[in-house]
């Protein structure tokens, strides 16, 4: 009773969070937690105030299997019971483990491209790649969790120091002859003519927040650059809108292609973009249709032929991506989830989740734990019914005794 | 505490231990990966020059791609500005005039246009030396791959005479690289090279039906006219009583558009006026109070370049949401002051979607 109390009272407090700051944070900080904390401004306190969706469903799933631990007492008359709990519990249990277990991402994809990975939605990387090897890249990938607090970022995967210098959440493009109070210029690279400003965050469902970050890279004798990087390089649809609206200022500059840097020999790339998901294989679109009934703009069907290319296991095979038919393959699967406008490509939303059978044993484990509690109690009501219809049966009851008159003493004897 | 009891808590605290684990894991992650392959070359320079000596290269601003001062032996003073704009920026004409208007000279015929061949990295373009009373100007006008570029020299006469041969040796170091030419990409991720200008409008839903288009509040007097290029919505005209017309535009651009004064400065040129900076903006814009927030008004009076008669500019820029609006009426000076009002009350009844 008190989870659920707390629980509507959750759900309250986080619906009215939302209309601040959005559906995703709002999730994120409410329901995607254990503890909803409040951070007093001008600090990094995280002071809890309420416990958060992952806590109340956990002390829920607690509570349910306590409760069957400490009464359980097998019986056959409570088998469907037991089924219907036990389909419950692993509800729960699957869908905490799809929360955190789960990986969901984003294959863009224009006929003739070839992906390896896949990209998340909404978080980012600062990716710092030494591109040197001819053959190989290796990518020194930081978490925007790491950026969005600022200062030198050191690790020993690198011979330099990363020292971000401004960071935004969210921006937005910022003219050279702009009038923003504050702007995000660097000294080399891009970000010399091509400024950003800071953005309030988005708060709508599908709008996502296009971050941008001053980096100076430097090294012990002193600082080799400072770049501009930011998501609308990176992140579709964003680098489209940069074309359109910067290109007419700008042409001929290449305005998405990765920055770099020398430094000891050896080159570098520095980029903010998507976190990327790498596969073991690649997917190529051959081709992608997308279908309209006769006469109407009403979709029919969005489909993408593609190419599967598997080194280690040899596989080399085309397959049809369409509407309610996925690619499951190798503990992911490719939905297809949408298209780029003018039907240039597609977009196919790659999930790898370990637990996803558990929904569906879930829901079977309760259907049948229903149907044999059901079909025991009309069998039981059946049978009773029975019972009550019929006459009851006669039994054979003991002779009375007979009294024998006596014979020749005159004596009565019981016989 | 019975067996159930401790297996409750066991279950809680590893479900919280695990839980927390990958909560803290915001971790660098370091990885190889096969190389992407791409065309695109890594930070491809539009264009590159061997940098004459005594020529100081200043930072490019938003509209130039090159820019160089030219500090004369003999006190002349120059400089070179490298701008490209997408498709054709005008006619030869159109440029010319405009070129003698910054000279203060008068507009020429067709019959008088007078150019020298020139070639700049294998591109055929033309090199036009206007010479005014005190001032001179050496242009050379290239197109390459839907692209015009000017690389101009100027100044006061003696600075760009003597200049001028070491302008044309500058002009055969010119190699434009290859982000300016359309590259084979296999990943878009990997970069976009620019072909002009795209279609802001393209997906749109077309006008008349219902979708994410503003309702405007067109004025009696005002004829709708197919607009004379994609990157204009809705166009109309308006003629006053002695014939004289106005046109007007509405367009609108993804962002800031390239922000408020390089637009002015724009619009300026196209009546023969020169820049302005920020700050005589800033004295000469005004404030427009809209249904959908603050417009930024400007007008401006000059000669059109295109007509060689007197013509006024008014312009309302109007930001809304991930858009900023571009309403701009242009012509005959009488006519735009006489349709003032009727331009005004348009853009401030606009209804955004």
């Amino acid at each position: 009773m008190v989870c659920l109390a707390l629980a509507l009272i959750l759900v309250f407090v986080g619906t009215l969070a939302e209309v601040q700051v959005g559906l995703y944070a709002a999730q994120s900080d409410y329901f995607r937690t254990f503890l909803v904390c409040w951070t007093p401004p001008g600090t990094h306190w995280k002071i809890p105030f309420l416990p958060g969706g992952w806590l109340i469903g956990l002390v829920l799933l607690v509570n349910l299997l306590a409760a069957h631990i400490k009464r359980f007492k097998f019986s056959r008359k409570k088998i469907g019971i037991i089924l219907i709990h036990a389909g419950l519990i692993l509800l729960l249990g699957g869908q905490f483990l799809t929360e955190l277990f789960q990986i969901e991402g984003q294959m863009l994809l224009e006929p003739g491209d070839v992906k390896n990975y896949s990209e998340n939605g909404r978080k980012n990387e600062l990716a710092v790649i030494d591109t040197t090897d001819p053959d190989k890249d290796k990518v020194v990938a930081i978490p925007e969790s790491l950026i969005a607090k600022g200062g030198d970022i050191r690790t020993p995967e690198l011979p330099f120091t990363l020292r971000v210098e401004k960071y935004y959440p969210n921006s937005d493009l910022a003219g050279p002859m702009s009038d923003e109070p504050e702007k995000m210029t660097a000294a080399d690279g891009i970000g010399k003519r091509l400024f950003f400003s800071p953005k309030p965050p988005t708060r709508g469902m599908d709008a996502v927040d296009l971050p941008s970050a001053l980096v100076q890279v430097v090294s012990d004798k002193g600082p080799i650059g400072e770049w501009a990087v930011s998501g609308w390089f990176t992140r579709y649809p964003a680098f489209d809108q940069l074309k359109d609206t910067v290109g007419g200022i700008m042409p001929g500059v290449n305005l998405t292609a990765p920055q770099s840097f020398t430094f000891n020999g050896r080159t570098y790339q520095i980029v903010l973009r998507p976190i990327r998901y790498y596969l073991p294989y690649s997917i190529k679109l051959l081709a992608f249709h997308h279908d309209v009934y006769l006469g109407t703009d009403v979709p029919k069907n969005f489909s993408s032929k593609v190419h599967l290319n598997n080194p280690i296991t040899g596989e080399n095979r085309d397959i049809l991506i369409y509407m309610n038919s996925p690619l499951r393959y190798r503990g992911e699967t490719f939905y297809q989830s949408g298209f780029e406008p003018g039907d240039k490509g597609t977009i196919l939303q790659v999930v790898r989740n370990p637990v996803s059978l558990g929904p569906y044993i879930a829901c079977s484990l309760v259907a049948l734990g229903l149907v044999v509690q059901f079909l025991m109690h009309l069998f039981g009501f059946a049978r009773k019914r029975a019972q009550q219809t019929m006459p009851p049966p006669v039994r054979n009851k003991p002779a009375a005794p007979v009294l024998v008159p006596a014979l020749a003493n005159g004596k009565g004897r019981r016989v | 505490m019975n067996i159930s009891h401790k297996l409750s808590w066991f279950a809680v605290a590893l479900l919280f231990a695990t839980t927390l684990t990958l909560e803290a894991g915001d971790q660098i992650q370091v990885y190889t990966v096969p190389k992407e392959h791409t065309d695109i070359p890594v930070n491809a320079a539009p264009i590159s020059w061997t940098l004459p000596e005594g020529w100081k290269q200043k930072e490019p601003d938003g509209v130039r791609i090159g820019s160089f001062a030219i500090h004369g032996e003999n006190g002349g003073d120059a400089e070179v500005a490298i701008t490209s704009f997408p498709g054709a920026v005008g006619t030869e004409l159109d440029n010319v005039n405009r070129w003698r208007r910054e000279l203060s000279l008068e507009p020429v015929g067709p019959d008088s246009l007078v150019s020298e061949p020139v070639t700049v990295d294998s591109s055929q373009g033309k090199l036009f030396d206007i010479e005014g009373a005190s001032a001179r100007t050496v242009v050379a006008m290239i197109s390459r791959n839907g692209s015009s570029w000017f690389i101009k020299l100027r100044g006061d006469t003696p600075g760009v005479a003597a200049a001028k041969p070491v302008f044309l040796d500058f002009l055969k170091s010119i190699r434009f690289g290859s982000g300016a030419s359309a590259p084979a990409v296999s990943d878009p991720h990997a970069g976009l090279a620019l072909q002009g200008a795209s279609n802001p409008h393209e997906g749109l839903t077309p006008p008349g039906s219902s979708g994410d288009m503003p309702k405007w509040n067109v004025p009696a007097q005002w004829s709708e006219t197919e607009p004379s290029s994609s990157m204009i919505l809705k166009s109309f005209s308006v003629s006053s009583d002695s014939g004289a017309k106005a046109n007007v535009t509405v367009s609108f651009l993804m962002g800031e558009g390239g922000g408020l004064l390089m637009n002015v400065n724009r619009w300026r040129g196209q009546l023969g006026q020169p820049p302005i900076d920020e700050n005589q903006l800033a004295s000469e814009a005004s404030i427009l109070p809209t249904v959908a927030g603050k417009a930024t008004v400007a007008e401006i009076t000059g000669t059109d370049a295109r007509t060689g008669q007197p013509a006024r500019i008014l312009v309302a820029i109007v930001p809304n949401g991930d858009k900023t609006w571009f309403y701009k009426l242009m012509g005959d000076s009488k006519t735009v002051e006489a349709q003032k009002n009727s331009f005004v009350e348009f853009v401030k009844t606009v209804q955004y979607p």
